[in-house]
């Protein structure tokens, strides 16, 4: 038996799925939620391994404890990795953009965020500008409302 | 105990242009989804921090893209192939610096099998078969805020974790000199920094060296070691089972079965495969002869 090409295209069935969730902010992450309003990046601590979490972890993944208190991260840090999108990402705000991991001072880890404030006319300088090394500060939204992007980074 | 056992997998992403979505879901609501982060902004962040250490070009990048499309032309299974230019790929639409277009994956369909067999199924069924001499795995945290900074144990823009399964696979198989006992390296390249990145961990070359060596053709088929005679998964990513393609095209190099694309004198290969956000990584070496008891 053979089956022509036309009879094939009739054979795809189209199914659009959409999928709704409401995550829960737990301890952790609604604490952090709750700095940001406040102006403030908090992250967590483990005082066994002296290891600062941002973002905070409820439990330190090298001594397996739990992290035992608050530190509120620096207002600076420095670029540890970085790119700029330039295509292919539906996101809130409109490409070409740059995004980087900022280890903040005073915290271990890195986390990302946009870095805002560059000039995007040539993405081959922007890249230069934002590579990792460089220092960065954080930068409040006027109102921010507990979400990761009350914050981004600018140029230190 | 079995005497034989199938290995089996399929994958039809392709079937939705929502891939990038499906996959995004790996990342952290809280604070990773609200900005662009996804699987080639964050291999492209590791990318950028790799070159910029390491002095590696865009253009570098690009003639293992070339390398590996022309590789590809000889493999029947392969999804993207043929015959380009370091400015085929340069000229292609930049999608997260560094990464163009041509320096990502397909998303494929396809499936795979294998079929591992004890010594008394080998004797009845195959006569030049492919051992099994080592595998290693290992996980890692999925932060990579945590894998990029100067506490963490195996850092994720030089591709360190990849030294624990290779370590584990080569000491089983007798490996202690890759670069000259190992033919064939079927490494998991979804994106063009992602292969030789792993060949320096695991002990090919010295770390930052592996694109000088593109240059000068060690990776090519008739080079010191060659790097994805298949093409890769540059080339063809049916996720699901895009390792175990690895692990077939390895054992295929080692049995003789590549067709097309096999190299000559092979006595190990290696395959590796690598999930999640890059936190899962495995390494296998296939080899002419089993292991010696000792």
């Amino acid at each position: 038996m053979s089956i022509s090409p036309r009879q094939i295209v009739g054979q795809v069935m189209t199914e659009e799925v959409t999928l709704r969730y409401d995550y829960a902010l737990g301890e952790v992450a609604g604490k952090f939620m709750d700095g940001l309003r406040d102006r403030k990046i908090l992250a967590t601590r483990c005082s066994k391994s002296a290891m600062v979490y941002l973002p905070p972890r409820a439990f330190c993944e090298r001594s397996f404890e739990k992290c035992d208190s608050w530190v509120e991260a620096g207002t600076e840090g420095v670029i540890e990795s970085s790119t700029i999108v330039v295509r292919g990402f539906e996101g809130s705000r409109p490409p070409p953009i740059a995004i980087a991991f900022v280890r903040l001072d005073g915290v271990d880890s890195a986390i990302a965020n946009y870095i805002d404030g560059i000039d995007m006319s040539n993405v081959d300088m922007a890249m230069k500008k934002i590579m990792p090394g460089t220092r960065v500060r954080v930068e409040f939204i006027p109102e921010p409302e507990g979400r990761v992007t009350d914050f981004h980074f600018v140029l230190a | 105990m079995f005497r034989t056992v199938m290995i089996v997998g399929a994958e039809r992403i392709s079937e939705t242009p929502d891939a990038q979505k499906v996959l995004n879901q790996i990342f952290d609501p809280f604070y990773e989804k609200d900005m662009p982060l996804q699987t080639i902004t964050s291999v492209a962040m590791m990318a950028c921090a790799y070159m910029h250490r390491h002095g590696v070009t865009q253009e570098d990048l690009a003639s293992l893209v070339v390398r590996q499309r022309k590789n590809a032309l000889s493999n029947p299974h392969a999804h993207l192939k043929g015959i380009i230019t370091i400015d085929d790929v340069m000229a292609s639409p930049m999608i997260a610096y560094p990464f163009k277009l041509f320096d990502c994956c397909p998303r494929s369909s396809g499936s795979a099998a294998m079929i591992l067999g004890n010594m008394d199924a080998v004797r009845e069924y195959q006569t030049r078969p492919a051992f099994i001499t080592g595998v290693g795995a290992v996980s890692d945290s999925n932060w990579i805020g945590d894998r990029i900074v100067p506490t963490t144990e195996h850092d994720f823009i030089d591709w360190k974790l990849m030294r624990v399964p290779g370590k584990k696979s080569f000491e089983s198989a007798g490996i202690t000199d890759p670069i000259n006992q190992v033919q064939v390296a079927e490494v998991y390249d979804a994106f063009s920094i992602q292969g030789l990145t792993q060949l320096e961990q695991l002990g090919f070359c010295a770390s930052g060296k592996a694109f000088q060596l593109e240059r000068e053709g060690a990776w090519e088929m008739d080079g010191m070691v060659a790097v994805c005679p298949s093409g890769g998964t540059l080339c063809t990513n049916p996720i699901a089972v895009a390792g175990l393609v690895r692990a077939i095209e390895a054992a295929d190099q080692v049995m003789g079965n590549a067709g097309a694309h096999q190299v000559s004198g092979v006595q190990n290969a290696i395959a590796t495969a690598v999930g999640g956000i890059a936190q899962f990584l495995t390494c296998s070496v296939f080899s002419t002869d089993h292991i010696t008891e000792h």
